[in-house]
């Protein structure tokens, strides 16, 4: 794999600094945290109007599949609903809500390290 | 370190030879690099954390430590810029569904950008169920793409089947905490 040149660094450290947010991130923490029906925007409309209150994230598939881990709040619970539907997706999906919250503070460290690399 | 030709992966030490030759190959390679590539690329922020999460993954085989992460980041990067006429974020799609469904050993690492890319996949059902417009075929693109990643990807994939043979139930992976 060849390295990128100075002129892509500069290309990607303009793209990031326009980018917005981790919405996955935004969605996962918020279902964990027990609001997840206000992360419903990022997932179509329509696909929550199959399920009424059962919905996580908008879609009855995912809260069949995921209810066991978001319904409550503590890693124990997290991990005791994951053996229901898998350790390892139950594992994927924790990760997922741990490396969202993270997403906006790496993106800053990606930036200011982008900045150093253009600038030596 | 000389340069292997590699046909086929049989034994355990075709197995280390392979991952070390792709970790000396792109010994100047850093995460940031990655990043830049998959920004400039227009993949999503979503997509770029996940990847950027697995490129720290190690694995333990016995008492060695493997970058497993920066070598699957650096493939599946690879198989992306060979693919140029495919969006990176489809060709991203189907290395990951074609990894995690054959190397069962590290579906663990890639269950995070997959499920990411599930959400972007229902997303773009919904607009599609508005009536927005998205682009077509998708589902056949995808399908001829894992066809062409079979290919790529072999090496790494009889890889990790030998080291699942050769390590059965001594594998470590990395130590994660949930919380």
């Amino acid at each position: 794999m060849k390295k990128p040149t100075k002129k892509e660094y500069i290309k990607a450290y303009e793209k990031l600094q326009k980018s917005g947010s981790d919405k996955i991130g935004k969605v996962g923490t918020a279902a964990v945290t027990g609001i997840g029906g206000a992360a419903g925007y990022f997932i179509a409309p329509t696909a929550a109007s199959y399920a009424g209150a059962t919905t996580l994230l908008g879609s009855t598939k995912l809260a069949g599949w995921l209810g066991g881990i978001f319904v409550t709040t503590t890693p124990t619970g997290w991990i005791v609903g994951g053996i229901a539907i898998g350790v390892g997706l139950a594992y994927g999906v924790c990760k997922l809500v741990k490396s969202g919250a993270k997403a906006d503070t790496k993106k800053k460290n990606n930036i200011s390290v982008l900045k150093t690399k253009i600038n030596s | 370190m000389k340069e292997i030709r590699f046909d086929n992966i049989k034994t355990i030490e075709d197995a280390k030879n392979y991952l070390n030759q792709i970790d000396i190959e792109n010994d100047n390679i850093e995460k940031i690099d990655i990043i830049v590539k998959l920004t400039n690329a227009g993949v999503s922020q979503e997509i770029i954390n996940r990847l950027d999460d697995l490129w720290d993954k190690t694995m333990f085989l016995g008492k060695e430590s493997v970058a497993v992460g920066r070598i699957i980041t650096i493939k599946i990067m690879e198989f992306v810029e060979q693919n140029p006429d495919v969006a990176a974020g489809v060709a991203i799609g189907a290395a990951v569904a074609l990894l995690a469904a054959q190397i069962p050993l590290i579906g663990s690492l890639l269950a995070p950008i997959a499920f990411a890319l599930g959400l972007v996949g229902v997303y773009r059902e919904g607009k599609r169920e508005r009536g927005e417009e998205i682009e077509p075929g998708l589902k056949g693109i995808i399908n001829d793409l894992i066809a062409i990643a079979k290919k790529f990807f072999k090496l790494i994939i009889e890889t990790f089947k030998v080291i699942k043979e050769r390590y059965s139930n001594n594998l470590q992976l990395q130590p994660v905490r949930i919380v």
